[in-house]
């Protein structure tokens, strides 16, 4: 009986650190899931920042339908000037989602002759859209657009000089956008082969 | 002599064999209620993978040729239907698996198999958009030419589009607002 007490003390022991390890894994857990729970709050304040583009451009296309480019103009002024998630980070979707409305707000002003404010839109959407992709590019494309409209502005005010300079400024940027979206056409092929091939796998 | 325990070597007394038997049970009971959390918690979809952007539901807005289609574009392509997934190891004569054990897997693999279409899809997508782009650019720069080298100039650009169509076109096919063929004019639509 004696001499078995260590072994009976030994296994109640073993048993304890066991209860122990598992005890401190399910708190261990508890704590991812409620560092878990926290993301989806922010993710909940990044959706409905994006639901409320949708319904802003949803706006947008029914103004246009009526052609009301006022009305669209403004769901889009709406749009940019929305309280963003996350203040203070910058956040890749709603980037997407600034230089993107940049550029239809930009489309409308131009739309609508306001020239000066659809310049100052693509250089506000720019600054959502720095690296080479389709956003930016399609930003570049209505800056092409808008010297393009300067140009042909200038020419019929009887300034030859100044119009010549706007047609050789929106051909350099409608180059550029070729330039962009070929960089963007290759890089989205190359993932989705990639991707085919990794599937195969 | 050595007093020799009457219950045997491996055998404990009944005192010692209850605290045994306590202590096991709460050891058992830690690990089943762990598990039970764990079950209870949503399962990673798929290790790997990375998870779906939440810009992936919002598409952006087209290019001035198509504003319209806005929200067409942002409210997504309709998924194709899931084949119900068959699990490797359940041979005819292994007892099925448990129904909510099998749903989860089912659910897990339609959520695998729809990321791996938004995946190569938005490839398409962005692929479509940006010949769009550059379809209507080149169209442009070539109403604006004039001299020889503005000529020039909208020939290469017209070059880039003709290879870039043939690019997108062996990869995705067709585009839903722009031409993949290589001859159609500059812009095509």
């Amino acid at each position: 009986m004696t001499r078995l007490r260590p072994v009976v003390r030994a296994i109640a022991a073993v048993a304890i650190a066991l209860a122990a390890t598992f005890a401190i894994g399910c708190r261990a857990r508890e704590n991812k899931s409620e560092q878990d729970s926290a993301q989806g709050i922010v993710d909940m304040e990044l959706m409905a920042f994006l639901s409320e583009a949708r319904a802003l451009h949803h706006q947008a296309n029914l103004k246009e339908e009526s052609n009301d480019l006022p009305g669209a103009t403004a769901a889009m002024q709406r749009l940019v000037s929305a309280r963003r998630p996350h203040a203070g980070k910058t956040t890749p979707e709603v980037e997407e989602v600034l230089a993107d409305a940049y550029a239809r707000l930009a489309e409308l002003q131009l739309r609508q002759g306001a020239l000066e404010a659809a310049a100052e839109a693509v250089k506000n959407g720019l600054a959502h859209a720095p690296e080479p992709t389709y956003f930016r590019g399609h930003l570049i494309e209505i800056e092409g657009l808008v010297e393009e409209a300067r140009a042909a502005g200038l020419a019929d005010a009887g300034k030859p000089e100044e119009a010549a300079l706007a047609r050789e400024k929106a051909i350099q940027l409608l180059e550029q956008v070729v330039r962009i979206q070929d960089q963007v056409i290759q890089r989205s092929l190359a993932a989705r082969d990639a991707g085919a091939t990794e599937g195969a796998r | 002599m050595k007093h020799r325990h009457p219950h045997g070597a491996g055998e404990l007394p009944a005192a010692s064999r209850l605290r045994v038997v306590v202590v096991a049970l709460l050891t058992g009971s830690g690990i089943v209620a762990c598990a039970a959390r764990k079950s209870g918690e949503p399962a990673p979809a798929h290790p790997g993978a990375e998870p779906p952007t939440a810009g992936a539901q919002y598409q952006a807005a087209p290019a001035p040729a198509a504003p319209q289609s806005t929200m067409d574009s942002m409210a997504g392509e309709p998924a194709p239907p899931a084949q119900p997934s068959t699990a490797p190891g359940h041979g005819p004569f292994a007892p099925p698996p448990p129904r909510s054990a099998a749903l989860r897997q089912a659910s897990s693999d339609i959520e695998i198999s729809q990321r791996e279409l938004d995946v190569a899809g938005g490839d398409c997508r962005n692929a479509c958009r940006a010949l769009g782009s550059m379809d209507r650019a080149a169209g442009r720069l070539c109403g604006l030419a004039q001299s020889s080298d503005e000529q020039r100039r909208c020939e290469d650009a017209k070059v880039r589009v003709y290879s870039a169509r043939d690019k997108v076109r062996n990869t995705c096919g067709t585009c839903p607002d722009v031409s993949v063929e290589r001859n159609a004019p500059v812009p095509s639509r």
